[in-house]
């Protein structure tokens, strides 16, 4: 796994937090958490997933949410479940 | 009927009435008050990743294509459904969600989640399987009559 890769992810995952939290990016570190940070509802965590699996072509389920709860977490699930090509 | 089997009765109709009211009111309440129940339930027919024909997508439902047609129109209208053409071959349309499609599938589950996991929370593992075999039972005897009275004479529910 390449540092690049991480970035990149990073980068993706914390614009769409940003835009569905409606936050500056710059707000978005990998610590912050969805729910008790930003005071995401069920509603816009799921607008996250739904833009994040469009994103990465892949599918979170909702088993799979329930342990994401910082925005690492979600960069940590992404890279596991679509390794670099 | 005696007692017992009166309150049997009693139960299954209130269970079943009470599910479908609920889901009809948790959709009102919610994000996506500009859909029916049933509109709902032809959106978890497609599925949030798939690109469903109409005839795959009907017979899931058990309706005709035609009346599947008229439903999908309506959800496409309402911005939750899309219509592709399949690249191989350009006379199959196929429908798939939207993302507005896809959010109102997702938050719609998730009610069904909650409904489940209170549902069985409760149950230790020989509880949980009492229920699933019950329900099984229950499943299979409804299917039989439903096969019976609703496919015999040809009429189906509205999507």
């Amino acid at each position: 796994m390449t540092a690049t890769r991480m970035e990149l992810v990073f980068s993706e995952v914390a614009e769409t937090v940003a835009t569905i939290a409606g936050v500056p990016m710059d707000q978005i570190v990998g610590e912050t958490e969805l729910i008790r940070d930003l005071n995401l509802d069920s509603l816009a965590m799921y607008e996250i997933v739904i833009d994040l699996e469009e994103a990465f072509d892949l599918r979170i389920s909702d088993s799979d949410l329930d342990k994401i709860r910082t925005v690492n977490d979600a960069v940590h699930y992404i890279l596991a479940a679509s390794p670099a090509e | 009927m005696n007692e017992f089997d009166q309150t049997i009765n009693d139960l299954l109709l209130d269970i079943f009435d009470k599910i479908l009211v609920t889901e009809e009111k948790a959709l009102r309440r919610g994000n996506f008050s500009d859909i029916s129940v049933a509109e709902m339930h032809a959106l978890e027919s497609i599925g949030p990743y798939d690109r469903r024909t109409m005839s795959e997508t009907a017979a899931m439902l058990g309706v005709t294509t035609g009346t599947l047609t008229v439903a999908i129109d309506r959800l496409v209208r309402k911005g939750y459904v899309e219509r592709h053409r399949d690249p191989n071959d350009r006379r199959v349309v196929r429908v798939a969600l939207t993302r507005k499609g896809k959010l109102a599938f997702r938050m719609h589950n998730k009610f069904h989640k909650l409904l489940v996991d209170r549902l069985v929370g409760p149950l230790d593992p020989s509880g949980r399987e009492i229920l699933l075999k019950t329900l099984h039972q229950i499943d299979l005897i409804v299917k039989e009559q439903y096969e019976r009275y609703v496919l015999s004479d040809g009429t189906e529910d509205e999507p």
